[in-house]
């Protein structure tokens, strides 16, 4: 019981922790890259956290992440230069697309599983990347789509500060959703699935309807996320939603701890920050950023990080004694 | 009137006849064994009746309606739920968590429930787990309510099972192989709770097993199958007399040894 509060309390500090540092950092710093890397961190927690509704709760299989994430760029960008659309409706409007191709993948394929599954969402994106790149009379192909309108309510501008602030409102949003979700029935048909999805049809959950409900969900934030990554960065082309950076996405949830809610944050920031950190090394700093994966998988196979955490809490334990 | 009738029902699979012409009628309130020799097709006919399978020719209809191929999800809300023969838990998360998924088609809340916590999300969250505790009492497992289900030991999980398909609220109940692996300690201990089930909860129960003694014991009804047919019907003596059924199954070495 005492492990368990202590795990509870762990947790909790690593959220306050970085939620502060969240919101101190761009509010202290003037500098341009480390803004645009808390940003980066934002807009893939949210992408991580939402994919983490497929993989981590229901437990489907889904690589075409960064595919629903596109979506939701080209919706926000083709509404923001054509018709002028503000940037808070694109938001909603980029999510509700997204979402009705999440429908629209998951209804017809959801009675697959596993690798059958994985195949048809790399499929997926393949086929939503070839119509961006060849549909040239909308997308523009592969030249993007520049001079999207940054964000602005009334006569004030965002800054690319206040865009952090704005995807940690999402982000928070969506970590409230889930939390909320998986502690109801929908949570609980969720993980029934995940666990054994013909037990849940046995006991009432209609297995199919529910898969549908998880990717369309996930797919809504994934869209709400690419509306803020176009208006932020201004210009968007096939290049920056490929099925490599849905792979990304995909280590981020798994390396963090698919499933849990705290997970996929530090995931994203773990597979975020690597890279700029490991820039000293040049070339190899992928390679790096690979072996961050591997230790990083197997140790969560070995429940290394229960063991740290348990660890960890019976020194505080200690302290607390001496103290 | 019969709860559950299945008439003429066929089961193909590709070459395979699984099932033919199988028909029986489960009365309100009766405890109905099926037995046979393994690969008789017993476990084929409570896919069929469960909504796991459609059957390829017949009818079956539970409260005189029809319901044949509809999927199994739609039929426990109906009032059907069914345990499996080898064990099916959700083993990573609780016993009382395992028995709320029954409670699952009892549930009416909708997302929006859940997000905002109404006031029907939080009678019916309550309601789940006081049911479930009491559901879990009830088959005598109350006391690990929190431990993870892949722990227990074995006769507890086949419990837990049964636990979770009376949390459904379902009317009737199709136990596969309830006792399947137990020591005849637990088997009698498994005889007397499916007993109580039926007499003090009022549900109706079908069951599958190969252990003569318990289903002799328990079923008012019995449907002998063997090769996808039914060769004998009745209570448990005419099934005991009948000689077809002894020579499919039971075999003439049993009927001494009852003698002796």
């Amino acid at each position: 019981m005492k492990n368990l509060t202590n795990k509870k309390m762990l947790t909790c500090g690593v959220w306050l922790s970085l939620i502060a540092a969240w919101a101190v950092i761009p509010a202290v710093s003037k500098n341009a890259y480390v803004i645009h890397l808390l940003f980066s961190c934002a807009i893939f927690a949210i992408l991580a956290c939402s994919l983490n509704i497929v993989v981590g709760i229901t437990g489907l299989p889904n690589m075409s992440h960064a595919t629903f994430f596109g979506i939701g760029a080209y919706v926000a960008a083709l509404l923001s230069i054509h018709f002028k659309v503000p940037f808070y409706v694109n938001l909603i409007l980029g999510g509700l697309v997204s979402l009705l191709f999440g429908i629209a993948l998951g209804l017809p394929t959801l009675r697959l599983k596993g690798f059958y599954l994985s195949l048809v969402t790399i499929g997926f994106g393949q086929i939503v990347r070839i119509v961006e790149i060849n549909w040239v009379s909308l997308t523009r192909g592969p030249m993007g789509l520049p001079g999207i309108a940054g964000a602005k309510i009334g006569g004030y501008g965002f800054s690319k500060r206040d865009f952090i602030y704005y995807c940690m409102a999402v982000l928070a949003i969506l970590i409230f959703t889930v939390r909320r979700m998986m502690n109801s029935k929908i949570g609980r048909a969720l993980s029934a699935i995940k666990n054994d999805d013909i037990v849940a049809k046995s006991l009432g959950v209609n297995t199919t309807g529910y898969k549908a409900f998880a990717f369309s969900f996930s797919a809504f934030f994934a869209g709400m996320a690419g509306t803020i990554y176009a208006h932020y960065i201004s210009f968007i082309s096939p290049d920056s939603f490929t099925s490599a950076d849905s792979t990304t996405i995909l280590c981020m949830v798994i390396l963090g701890g698919s499933g849990t809610l705290l997970g996929p944050v530090l995931g994203a920031i773990i597979l975020t920050l690597a890279p700029e950190v490991l820039r000293f090394a040049d070339m190899y700093r992928m390679v790096f950023v690979g072996v961050v994966m591997i230790v990083g998988v197997i140790a969560k196979e070995c429940h290394l990080q229960d063991r740290l955490k348990l660890a960890f809490s019976s020194l505080i334990g200690k302290t607390k004694k001496e103290g | 009137m019969s709860l559950l009738e299945v008439k003429h029902v066929g089961m193909q699979f590709g070459g395979l006849k699984a099932l033919s012409e199988v028909s029986l009628s489960v009365k309100e309130g009766q405890i109905y064994a099926l037995i046979g020799p393994n690969g008789a097709g017993k476990s084929t006919l409570f896919n069929v009746i469960s909504g796991f399978l459609t059957p390829t020719e017949g009818t079956i209809s539970f409260e005189g309606k029809e319901i044949q191929g509809l999927p199994s999800y739609k039929l426990t809300p109906l009032g059907i739920s069914r345990t499996f023969q080898n064990i099916r838990l959700l083993g990573d998360v609780t016993v009382l968590e395992n028995v709320r998924l029954g409670h699952h088609v009892r549930c009416k809340q909708t997302f929006w429930d859940a997000e905002f916590k109404t006031k029907r999300y939080r009678e019916e969250e309550a309601k789940s787990i006081a049911d479930g505790v009491e559901v879990l009492e009830f088959v005598g497992i109350g006391a690990v309510k929190n431990e993870l289900a892949k722990n227990l030991p074995y006769g507890i999980q086949r419990k837990l099972e049964i636990a979770r398909a009376l949390a459904t609220g379902a009317k009737l109940l199709l136990f596969d192989e309830p006792c399947a692996g137990m020591n005849s300690a637990e088997k009698l201990a498994l005889a007397d709770l499916i007993l109580q089930i039926n007499r003090e909860l009022k549900r109706t129960v079908v069951l599958i097993e190969h252990d003569m003694r318990f289903v002799m014991k328990l079923s008012e009804e019995i449907t002998v199958l063997n090769q996808g047919q039914v060769i004998g019907h009745g209570t448990p003596e005419e099934i005991q007399e009948n000689p077809k059924v002894i020579e499919a199954y039971l075999g003439t070495g049993r009927r001494k040894n009852q003698d002796a």
